[in-house]
């Protein structure tokens, strides 16, 4: 069966004068998918997300919307439902009032319109509120009835520019869950803006990360966490981020270390690896995320040396902080693993979980 | 560099209380967070440390001395805020070298270029020195607002949300250069934050408020380990700890009843001891965090029935999201633990990490 896909962005360029903020991006997203766009600040996640809303028209490429070429169609037209960072309800109506005013600007029956209010307000948990203006809602609350008013109209395509962002942390995660949640309920295709990692990670099906207005790898979470394209992905997604350390591979299956030329010893998997890609003189950027390193206490030549900085007891694990020189390197520990500022330890790569890039592309080498 | 101490400390706007008979005793030195959520007060009281605030009552002193009849500008503190105003005219280099020009401090050319670099080394930003601020990223911005506060050396650094307006990565390597810094310069410091693994991440000690009023102090383990209420329980910890309902059932090994009968867990002759002690049997809470539930395929003795909603992927974790009646769980495993939408699962309770509160008061009872 030919399964046709609900967005396709062919080769779009948008660029605001001079500077190009997306592209030639082209990405593809199914029905009853929920895509989170991720990047930092400036990398053209919103703007791409705008394109398809219809809020900004890129200059090259064409967007389609179940299959329709949408380019020329101004938002209205285009069945989509969005919600913005700042939730953009009318303060002189109720939540009642704003979360209806879709169907009544489209002239929906009173006794549908209410039925309609009234499934969504049950489904978000929201219908013992409806009658409050938004000065008496909290923020999660205001967040909720803006997730209604888009949701009621049932668009095509739901579209959520950092929704989360202007809540604080402890309605953040309740929020994000509660999102997740409908959206396996209803299973509309959503695309989800944020810069933050965690919360792609916990709710998308694919992730679409973005760096300078370029797509850099669409993949599942999980997928992508494990096998980054390039140093950007690697080191954006993840709490901390990955680690790199900048090396050469050296005779007897050493790697040599940026670290004031500290050796570390490999096994021979890596160093084929290596061979095979032809990348054994270059030089390369050695990549281990914070739960791949243990920390030892006496000298490994499967490890480097480094100084303890600072400590981070964050609750469920600490992230211990080593420094040499410039290079920071971040460990993920159980709780209890408590090394002293100033001590220094052996940083112990798992052999198996050791990645090498290219350090002129960014790309890693398999 | 002073401690910091606010005994009894009420500050009222009108008639809200926005800070309700506050203690703080802040070492000299120390890194010292105030978290809560909006309005609770962390804000007013930094205002109050800082001048910027009048109290109602109590006392507020730094060091020995009574601070509240200084100005702001003898308490020689700086202000560092959550988005930063640079003079938009002058360099970064301009920008730093601001405050050590004005009229109090007037320090010769050699010093102030010498604490200029200093600071821009610290902060990792010699390259930006002769940069106009429209020049600079959100990071470097913040930067630069960093160093201005700290270049003059003040007694006291209060910093209001300085993370908050950056992009979730940059904040996390911004915390542990702050803290850095803080450490090498050694300056008492009372930062507020609604974040809590910033603050878990950043103290020494850490004080959680709500609604002006303090719940706890304590170190970060502490308020994670041993939360004094059901408020810091809930607020301290990401995923939150999960509640579930609780009474204790006697007999010749007494249970907690969990959620209305649907589960009996049994205890430990140890975990019973305690047990017993309580005057209170019913009406109360049991918490237990994510990490701390263990997830069996089979059913068993004291294990909780639950179905999968949803798994959440991080990478070095997965969080798996479980329906129990109305209630959703979190637990936290190994990230290559898998499980199936809609499978039936059945969770065990690690009970020397079962906390009970008393769910009229909120207090904690005992901890496992």
């Amino acid at each position: 069966m030919y399964i046709m896909s609900m967005i396709r962005l062919i080769n779009m360029t948008k660029r605001f004068g001079k500077t190009v903020a997306v592209k030639n991006a082209d990405l593809e997203i199914e029905k009853g998918e929920l895509v989170v766009f991720l990047g930092p600040s400036g990398c053209g996640k919103t703007t791409t997300l705008r394109c398809i809303a219809g809020l900004e028209n890129p200059e090259e490429g064409e967007i389609y919307i179940d299959n329709e070429m949408v380019n020329d169609l101004p938002t209205l037209d285009r069945d989509v439902g969005f919600v913005f960072q700042h939730y953009a309800l009318f303060p002189h109506m109720s939540a009642y009032q704003n979360i209806s005013f879709p169907l009544r600007a489209m002239k929906h029956k009173k006794s549908d319109i209410e039925r309609e209010v009234m499934k969504v307000a049950e489904l978000l948990r929201i219908d013992k509120i409806l009658q409050f203006k938004p000065s008496h809602l909290s923020g999660g609350d205001l967040q909720s009835v803006a997730l209604a008013r888009a949701l009621v109209i049932k668009p095509k395509v739901f579209l959520l520019d950092e929704p989360l962002s202007t809540l604080d942390a402890e309605f953040r995660e309740e929020a994000r869950t509660m999102i997740k949640k409908i959206h396996l309920e209803i299973g509309a295709t959503t695309i989800y803006v944020t810069h933050d990692q965690m919360e792609a990670m916990a709710i998308a099906d694919r992730i679409v990360t973005m760096n300078l207005g370029e797509i850099q790898q669409i993949d599942a979470p999980e997928y992508v966490y494990h096998n980054p394209v390039n140093m950007f992905v690697a080191n954006f997604l993840g709490s901390p981020g990955m680690n790199f350390i900048d090396c050469s591979l050296e005779e007897n299956n050493t790697l040599k270390l940026g670290l004031d030329g500290k050796i570390l010893q490999i096994n021979e998997k890596i160093v084929k690896k290596i061979k095979a890609v032809g990348e054994d003189k270059a030089v390369l950027m050695m990549g281990i995320r914070p739960e791949d390193i243990k920390l030892s206490f006496k000298k490994d030549v499967y490890g480097f040396d480094m100084k303890v900085t600072i400590v981070e007891e964050i609750g469920p694990e600490n992230i211990v902080n080593l420094r040499s020189g410039d290079h920071v390197v971040k460990v993920l520990t159980d709780p209890d693993i408590l090394p002293k500022t100033g001590e220094t330890v052996w940083a112990v790569p798992d052999q198996d979980k050791i990645r090498i890039f290219d350090q002129q592309t960014k790309k890693e080498i398999l | 560099m002073p401690t910091i101490v606010l005994k009894n400390v009420v500050k009222k706007f009108g008639k809200i209380v926005a800070l309700n008979e506050i203690d703080l005793d802040i070492k000299e030195g120390e890194f010292f967070v105030l978290v809560g959520p909006t309005g609770a007060g962390k804000t007013t009281t930094l205002r109050v440390v800082s001048g910027l605030e009048k109290i109602d009552s109590g006392e507020l002193l730094f060091g020995k001395e009574d601070a509240t009849a200084l100005s702001p500008a003898e308490r020689d503190v700086a202000f560092v805020y959550q988005s930063f105003s640079l003079y938009p005219q002058m360099t970064v280099r301009k920008n730093l070298e601001f405050p050590l020009r004005s009229p109090m401090y007037r320090e010769s050319g050699e010093e102030i270029n010498s604490r200029v670099e200093h600071v821009a080394d610290l902060l990792h930003i010699t390259p930006l020195l002769d940069r106009m601020p429209d020049a600079l990223s959100g990071g470097e911005m913040q930067r630069v607002g960093i160093g201005r506060a700290i270049v003059r050396k003040p007694q006291i650094f209060l910093m209001d949300e300085p993370l908050s307006d950056l992009d979730a990565k940059l904040r996390e390597e911004l915390r542990v250069e702050l803290r850095q810094i803080q450490s090498d310069l050694k300056t008492t410091t009372l930062y507020v934050t609604h974040d809590q693994v910033e603050a878990m991440s950043m103290g020494d000690r850490v004080a959680v408020l709500n609604e002006g009023v303090i719940h706890q102090i304590g170190t970060p383990k502490e308020v994670y380990r041993k939360p004094s209420d059901l408020f810091v329980a809930g607020f301290i910890g990401n995923p939150k700890m999960n509640f579930l309902s609780c009474k204790i059932v006697e007999g010749a090994s007494p249970a907690l009843d969990l959620e209305k009968g649907l589960i009996h867990v049994s205890l430990s002759e140890k975990m019973a001891k305690k047990v017993r002690g309580f005057s209170k049997k019913e009406g109360l809470i049991m918490g237990i965090r994510p990490e701390a539930i263990i997830l069996h395929r089979e059913k068993g003795k004291s294990r909780l029935e639950a179905a999968v909603l949803f798994l959440e992927h991080f990478g070095s974790m997965n969080i798996i999201n479980l329906q129990i009646g109305e209630k959703i769980l979190k637990i936290r495993t190994h990230p290559t633990q898998t499980v199936k939408q809609k499978e039936k699962v059945w969770l065990e309770f690690e009970e020397e990490h079962m906390i009970l509160f008393d769910e009229e008061t909120g207090k904690s009872l005992a901890i496992g």
